[in-house]
């Protein structure tokens, strides 16, 4: 007979099962609009024209500089996509209270941050290796590694999955959603890199260059321009790496922290295998 | 028996009326938004780009296409109202209803938009233009030139997102309006560099944005503040807003048939 442990580790698995097959099923839409719109307008426009008119033609580097941080954005857009639903769940069908019959609501959204997290990244992964085939020698990859950039993406992934589980459990309603983006995605996608790296930001206000320290969106810039650009004007890789695991914990616990209260008093209230 | 015009008239002051309420009460939450998003561009655009190398002389240009970006985000918070509202709490239904043609209930809608647009983004655009003044030159600016082309484009964006609001069903709306539609609209147009530096850069991606309703809007903004030399002449982009508000009271009306079942 099996143990506890091995029930549970097998609903936890047959729920990241169920999400990816709806996932696959919804695959074409996502994957054109993320994997596809995206990657071609930001290249056209951010790498192409944008780029090409704000700096000199000998500024290749500056260009592609510019360019990387738009992963930041599409980031958020993607994972947005894949973790969001929980909330309308919360003011809907509350089907989250079906799954943590099933698993205790730790694990329940334990399985919803590595489904978003492997969700976001199989749809950012094709961006820079699609923006370089269309964008040919107008994008600098003389110095990627490609390995180190992947791993930069896959963190990227779960540290913004974790940090929209934690905004859902803050936000509590749908109504609540527009806010949120203005005012706290968006400062923090643009004093996160989104256009110019963090030096440049430390060369005009060195005050606000270390406050944006604490912006974890910034470690997913940097790391990305670290492992494309390379050189030594952008953090380095071990320290954007750590950074960014280290925010991906601190969110997830803060999630478990704050959802007990929408999950785990249902779970005591006797609906608990 | 049909109505009068007065009756008409009393009936949309009306709608307008306790529209303005719910203005009133959201007012500053989002005057807030738009001053974050105001903060961010600017700060953006006149201080860190310029470090990476970006010619001084876009930072007035750009932070004027960037007004577009402000009245994009807010046109969207109010569509998404719009969509809310018809698939599940049907306000609108009750109110069409009402004793009124439907083109004053939806003139009403549009008047409603207009003044909230009006009321957020005005403060926000002066406070923005005051801080990158240094960099703005008044020498050639129309205030009246630009007082018409704004509150036309504002009736533009009222017309073209009450539109899409209503076209649109609800799933498909969430899931792929900001991919498939305003991020193309947005990304693709000359917000991000003026129109005449795209044509000399590339004529062919000249002509394209030219496609692009954007275009007459953000143009018009910039040749009537900064004067007709650079960018494209005031009035024609003046003419071609004002056009494109067929296509989108069109939008507006087929919406309208598509998920409202008027009677």
């Amino acid at each position: 007979m099996a143990s506890n442990t091995t029930k549970k580790f097998l609903f936890f698995l047959q729920l990241l099962h169920r999400d990816f097959y709806i996932f696959f099923k919804n695959f074409t839409t996502d994957a054109i609009n993320n994997g596809l719109i995206f990657p071609l307008m930001y290249a056209f426009f951010f790498a192409y024209i944008q780029s090409q008119l704000y700096f000199e033609t000998d500024m290749l580097q500056e260009r592609t500089i510019m360019f990387i941080g738009n992963i930041s954005l599409l980031t958020l857009v993607s994972s947005y996509h894949f973790t969001f639903p929980l909330l309308f769940d919360f003011e809907g069908a509350r089907h989250v209270d079906y799954e943590i019959r099933t698993l205790s609501p730790r694990l329940v959204i334990l399985e919803k941050i590595v489904f978003a997290t492997l969700a976001t990244f199989a749809l950012i992964l094709p961006f820079f290796p699609f923006c370089k085939l269309l964008l040919q020698n107008k994008f600098d990859t003389s110095n990627t590694n490609w390995i180190q950039l992947f791993i930069i993406l896959f963190l990227g992934s779960l540290c913004v999955s974790a940090y929209y589980f934690l905004a859902i459990c803050i936000l509590k309603n749908a109504s609540r959603i527009n806010n949120f983006w203005l005012r706290f995605n968006l400062p923090l996608l643009l004093l996160g890199g989104f256009w110019t790296p963090w030096y440049i930001t430390m060369k005009v206000f060195p005050a606000l260059g270390i406050a944006t320290l604490a912006n974890p969106f910034l470690y997913i810039t940097e790391g990305a321009r670290q492992t494309i650009v390379g050189g030594s004007k952008f953090l380095s890789f071990p320290v954007s790496v750590t950074a960014l695991i280290c925010f991906s914990l601190l969110f997830t616990m803060l999630t478990f922290y704050f959802l007990k209260n929408e999950l785990i008093i249902f779970n005591q209230n006797g609906c608990i295998p | 028996m049909t109505n009068s015009f007065s009756d008409n008239f009393r009936i949309f002051c009306a709608i307008v009326r306790r529209e303005w309420t719910v203005i009133k009460k959201r007012l500053w939450k989002l005057i807030i938004d738009g001053l974050v998003v105001m903060i961010g561009l600017v700060f953006s655009f006149s201080h860190l780009f310029p470090l990476l190398g970006m010619p001084k002389k876009l930072i007035a240009p750009i932070y004027l296409g960037n007004i577009i970006t402000s009245l994009f985000i807010m046109g969207y918070t109010l569509a998404h109202r719009i969509v809310y509202d018809v698939k599940d709490n049907k306000f609108i239904n009750y109110q069409m209803t009402l004793p009124l043609p439907k083109r004053w209930l939806f003139a009403a809608y549009v008047t409603a938009f207009v003044i909230e647009f009006f009321l957020v983004t005005v403060p926000l655009f002066v406070a923005g233009i005051l801080i990158i003044k240094a960099d703005i030159n008044f020498a050639n600016t129309s205030i009246l030139s630009f007082a018409a082309i704004y509150l036309i484009s504002l009736v533009f964006f009222a017309l073209f997102y009450l539109g899409i609001s209503l076209f649109f069903d609800f799933i498909w709306f969430r899931d792929n309006i900001w991919p498939r539609l305003l991020h193309p609209l947005l990304i693709l147009s000359p917000i991000f560099v003026p129109w005449k530096l795209a044509y000399k850069f590339s004529p062919s991606i000249g002509i394209f944005f030219l496609i692009n309703p954007l275009t007459y809007v953000v143009e018009g903004f910039r040749s009537s503040l900064l004067g007709n030399e650079q960018f494209i002449n005031n009035i024609y982009c003046t003419l071609v807003v004002v056009l494109l508000m067929i296509p989108t009271t069109y939008l507006v009306y087929r919406g309208v048939h598509k998920r409202l079942d008027p009677v």
